[in-house]
């Protein structure tokens, strides 16, 4: 029996062990498992960790960018099929998100360029309408009015320009060759603030004519900068100066200038190193350096922003290389035929005399004996007159009164006027230019009496007002 | 001196620093208008110098000093105004004072125009 | 003695210029009046001892657009204000022909070329006489004494003076005469006829 005492711890200790070598592989595997647990934990949680940083920080930073710089990455994903798959979702937001900007920009630009096309056009068919009417108004209040919508029209048709070019559209109107100082004043003519613009220096230098325009629309912005960023009562200054191998248009403004940040910034415009994109112009749009910097690329002149003026502002140099200048040719005469003596050459004489007056009339250009007889055509001569029909006011040649009574030929009947009374008259003469009064120009109701009076005008304007200054 | 003008590019108000008002309401499109011999040309508009310029060898009447600026004949009133001023140029009337009757100046103007048959 | 271009001021401006001549001392001023393609610049250009000057150039090179402008909508067109020559007819005497566009309204460049003239020539057209009524009736209505001048044009039906006056309904001292606006004689009798007509009725107001 006492064997079997003995043997029981035996029997323990052979069952123990195993269990104890059990219990230890457990606690090994239990330390194996928490240890790949927490490793798989801490996996996870970087996943989870990257997952959030993809979301929240790296793809909205590519949304900005578009760029993207490979974020560092927890060394614990280093190398895995995730850490790939998280580096090909970057890129391929990245890239659509490029994609779509591009496209943004395009579709912008595509429908601002057309937009700002279409106003361009209305602004230069305005400008045609505007100097028709200061041609055909003679008056300094109406005058006064056409300069004023001539002015904001001209400021308007630059903006739409310039913001055409930023869209790729091209400044393409043709010009002739223009001198310098009246680039700079036809630049000058865009601007609000024309008047406090000055140009000092006259050259005997011309822009040639493809680069007119570009030149004209850059220096606009130059000045509207300078006039905007300056006091109301200081001048900006212009110089224009020959230069090596071009000249120089130097812009001065006695403003606040420009911190160094903002210098570096419109080189970098001014210089076509940073394009803008037109999605993102701000409001109220700030483009000027930008569309210089396009003009400037473009065609070939340059301009730069980074010294001080000498009145404390910013001094603005555009440098026009050889290429883009020329020499100031002559206005072409249509005809070499010169006289001071109101008789027609080739026989100039010193004094016109009734007989020298009577001369025959050498016109021999086609132009004037232009032949009448086409059967519905106008005179060749009689061309300009047209436009010039229509554009004085508008109205087609009237063609009314083909019904009505006929004479036994066939001829369309008239009937005589009565001559207005003055009422009728009186706005037109409100507005007349020497200020006689309304009764000066329908001064009675009778016919005969109103032809003296329109004699009497003439003589009265001649001699009442001017005194006699020559001689 | 001045290059073929482009049209366009300079406009009026910029001619006339924005003024529309002649200095004197006297000028009339068959006004006279004779330079000012050596008088110095500081300080005039490229405008005014050519106006000064156009005129220096003769006399024109306004119609045909616009129409050689190629400028509107308000905007040359206001230029030519500013010229009488400063003494570059000088205005006749058309008809001088003390002008004969009409009826006298209509039979000049006839007997020009038969001279001519 | 000609005019020598490169003086020390604007030789430039100065070359080509026909200037008056030193003694002119008075210019007057004639209108040439009537519808579009009657014949006015013809006219004025058979008379005038200058080009023909024209305030404005045709805008339309200046303004139109090119590079990948072509196709902006807008209006190319000329602006053209004044059409108008010279006469010479004594050493004192100017006479300026001022064409004027004869359309119903009185623009205000009208009224600046029709200010101070002596009278008006109405140049008519006889295919299409009823376009010459509008500038008749603004003449009328302002007092500007005028003959009538009928430019001739080949195939155009010739109609007598009577009918002619019946169908403008002229005054019987209204002067009616024909011509040829490219044939200097025949325009300078036209313009004869209106100074004989402006002559005759100074006459008779101051015989009143």
């Amino acid at each position: 029996m006492s064997q079997i005492p003995q043997a029981v711890p035996w029997c323990l200790g052979a069952g123990l062990l195993p269990a104890l070598l059990g219990l230890v592989r457990q606690w090994r595997l239990a330390r194996d498992r928490a240890t790949a647990l927490a490793w798989l934990e801490a996996a996870v949680r970087a996943r989870d960790e990257e997952a959030h940083r993809l979301a929240t920080v790296r793809l909205p930073a590519l949304m900005h960018s578009a760029v993207a710089h490979p974020a560092p990455i927890d060394p614990l994903l280093a190398g895995t099929g995730f850490e790939q798959s998280l580096r090909q979702v970057a890129d391929q937001f990245g890239s659509a998100v490029e994609r779509a900007e591009l496209r943004a920009d395009q579709n912008a630009k595509a429908a601002l360029k057309g937009a700002m096309r279409a106003l361009q056009g209305l602004a230069n068919e305005q400008q045609v309408a505007i100097s028709e009417m200061q041609e055909r108004h003679d008056h300094p209040a109406v005058l006064r009015d056409l300069l004023e919508i001539d002015h904001t029209n001209s400021q308007f048709g630059r903006r739409a320009q310039a913001i055409a070019v930023l869209c790729g559209s091209w400044p393409g109107r043709q010009r002739s060759a223009s001198s310098l100082s009246d680039v700079v004043r036809g630049a000058k003519s865009r601007v609000r603030d024309y008047k406090r613009i000055e140009i000092r220096t006259q050259v005997e230098l011309a822009v040639t004519s493809r680069a007119v325009e570009p030149v004209v629309l850059a220096v606009a912005e130059l000045l509207d900068n300078a006039a905007r960023h300056s006091q109301p009562n200081t001048l900006v200054e212009v110089n224009l100066q020959p230069a090596h191998h071009g000249a120089c248009i130097v812009i001065d403004d006695a403003g606040v200038g420009m911190d160094p940040r903002e210098v570096e910034l419109a080189g970098q415009l001014l210089g076509g190193q940073r394009s803008v994109d037109v999605t993102r112009l701000g409001d109220p749009p700030q483009f000027g350096f930008a569309v210089i910097g396009v003009l400037a690329a473009r065609y070939g002149f340059s301009v730069s922003v980074d010294t001080r003026s000498p009145y404390g502002g910013v001094r603005a140099v555009l440098f026009l290389p050889t290429e883009l200048l020329t020499q100031i040719t002559p206005e072409p005469e249509p005809e070499a035929r010169i006289t001071t003596d109101g008789t027609l050459d080739p026989a100039p004489l010193p004094e016109p005399s009734p007989e020298q007056a009577r001369a025959p009339r050498h016109r021999a250009t086609p132009h004037h004996h232009s032949d009448p007889h086409q059967p519905d055509g106008p005179h060749r001569a009689d061309v300009h007159q047209q436009a010039g029909v229509q554009g004085q006011a508008g109205v087609q040649e009237p063609a009314a009164r083909t019904v009505g009574p006929r004479t036994a030929g066939g001829l369309p009947k008239r009937r005589r006027r009565e001559p207005l009374p003055e009422s009728a008259l009186g706005q037109e003469t409100a507005a007349d230019p020497a200020g006689r009064s309304p009764g000066d120009l329908v001064r009675d109701a009778e016919a005969t009496a109103q032809r003296l009076g329109a004699f009497a005008r003439g003589t009265r304007a001649g001699r009442a007002p001017e005194p006699d200054t020559h001689s | 001196m001045s290059p073929r003008r482009e049209q366009g590019l300079v406009r009026p108000y910029v001619v006339t620093n924005g003024r529309s008002e002649p200095s004197r309401n006297t000028f009339d499109l068959v006004t006279l208008v004779s330079g000012v011999p050596d008088r110095p040309l500081q300080g005039l508009t490229p405008e005014q110098r050519r106006l000064v310029a156009l005129v220096s060898r003769g006399s024109l009447s306004l119609a045909e000093v616009a129409a050689h600026l190629r400028l509107p004949v308000s905007v040359t009133k206001v230029l030519l105004g500013d010229l009488v001023d400063s003494g570059h140029v000088l205005t006749r009337a058309a008809i001088p004072r003390a002008q004969l009757p009409a009826s006298q100046l209509l039979q000049e103007v006839l007997d020009g125009l038969r001279a001519r048959l | 003695m000609g005019s020598v271009p490169g003086s020390e001021i604007g030789g430039l401006e100065t070359a080509g210029v026909s200037y008056l001549g030193d003694g002119v001392r008075t210019a007057v001023k004639l209108l040439v009046t009537g519808h579009f393609a009657v014949g006015k610049t013809t006219f004025v250009g058979t008379l005038s001892e200058i080009e023909p000057l024209r305030t404005e150039e045709p805008m339309t090179e200046a303004s139109v657009l090119v590079d990948d402008l072509t196709g902006v909508p807008g209006k190319q067109t000329t602006t053209v204000a004044m059409d108008f020559g010279r006469l010479t007819l004594s050493r004192s005497l100017v006479l300026y022909l001022f064409g004027a566009p004869g359309q119903q309204r009185f623009t205000p460049l009208w009224r600046d070329m029709a200010l101070g003239a002596l009278g008006a020539l109405v140049l008519a057209d006889t295919r299409r006489l009823e376009h010459s009524f509008p500038v008749m009736d603004l003449l009328e209505e302002h007092g500007l004494p005028y003959a009538v001048a009928v430019n001739r044009f080949d195939g155009a039906p010739e109609f007598a003076e009577e009918e002619l006056r019946e169908a403008l309904d002229l005054l019987p001292s209204t002067p009616l005469v024909s011509c040829d606006a490219r044939d200097p004689a025949s325009a300078t009798r036209a313009l004869i006829s209106l100074v004989e007509y402006l002559i005759g009725t100074e006459a008779r107001l101051e015989h009143v």
